[in-house]
């Protein structure tokens, strides 16, 4: 026997009705096509909706942690720079902190206040003074 | 055989449906089988020709008319069963000697062939895809080499070399 002898037989089968069922079926295709548009710009909206809502999830997010960051790192600063020094904590505001903390700082490692030191002292009391 | 639709019978259909309709009638069946021979299950291969159609309905406003249908439509199916075959032989885990072809063979279901045929088609299994769908399409389609390589956009002369090797190892696995 030969290659060429088995040729023409085809053992491969369908199930019976099968091509006209499977004709329908992509016919089906061609008169869908103008529903499936109208879905698609539809999910094409509701994409556009969903990324906006994310979008504002994330500013929002964004804008409390920045928030929160800010007041943490303002507070946090004189403990970190002055942890040394003891510090009497019965003023009311930041500023006024500041200004002990500065005035302090001046008598800890001076002898004599300076110039400058005496101008520094100065603008930090009318600032506390204008804020006040 | 005239596989060629013509391009008179082409022109004078009206609109995109009409057309696909047409195409649909005159080449169903034989996509289908050359898909079935390529990746064996009836499952599979309705999956693949499903897709091929769709394919075609999707890019016919985008075809070029000097182009053959037949060879358009016949390289998509093509494409679409060795996409599907490399997916398929990337899902499943293989945990024994044979090929997923060669098992496929074995337990197929609507296979009304004797046993030399089933033995041709264990044969054609083992052979790598691209050299099967060569082999296929030259002994069972009897297409040209000019239109395989239409089809597969491979040299002539690549194509009969990979045909005259798939006879070759076919014959050797059937001891003709």
């Amino acid at each position: 026997m030969k290659l060429e002898d088995i040729k023409n037989k085809n053992g491969f089968s369908v199930p019976e009705g099968y091509f006209e069922q499977q004709k329908q079926e992509l016919l089906k295709i061609t008169t869908n096509q103008s529903k499936s548009n109208v879905r698609s710009i539809r999910f094409g909206w509701t994409q556009i909706l969903a990324a906006a809502a994310i979008l504002a999830f994330v500013v929002s997010l964004g804008s409390i942690y920045f928030k929160s960051t800010e007041t943490d790192s303002t507070l946090a600063e004189p403990v970190v720079l002055y942890s040394d020094v003891e510090l009497e904590y019965y003023t009311e505001s930041l500023e006024e902190l500041s200004f002990d903390l500065v005035e302090q700082s001046i008598e800890l490692y001076s002898d004599s206040i300076t110039y400058e030191e005496q101008y520094l002292l100065d603008y930090a009391s009318d600032q506390l003074y204008y804020e006040l | 055989m005239h596989y060629e639709h013509s391009i008179a019978k082409q022109t004078n259909v009206n609109n995109n449906e009409q057309l696909f309709t047409e195409l649909v009638n005159t080449y169903q069946e034989r996509v289908y089988f050359h898909v079935r021979r390529m990746v064996v299950s009836h499952d599979e291969a309705n999956d693949v020709t499903q897709n091929t159609w769709i394919k075609v309905w999707e890019n016919l406003a985008n075809f070029k008319v000097e182009a053959s249908y037949f060879t358009w439509i016949y390289r998509i199916a093509t494409n679409e069963a060795l996409m599907h075959l490399r997916k398929r032989n990337r899902r499943f885990l293989n945990f024994t000697d044979q090929p997923l072809e060669v098992q496929s063979v074995h337990f197929q279901s609507h296979f009304t062939g004797d046993e030399v045929l089933k033995k041709l088609h264990l044969a054609i299994a083992t052979l790598p895809p691209k050299q099967q769908a060569v082999f296929n399409m030259r002994y069972f389609e009897e297409l040209k080499f000019k239109e395989i390589s239409e089809i597969m956009n491979t040299s002539e002369g690549a194509l009969k070399a990979s045909y005259h090797i798939a006879v070759q190892k076919i014959e050797k696995q059937l001891q003709l």
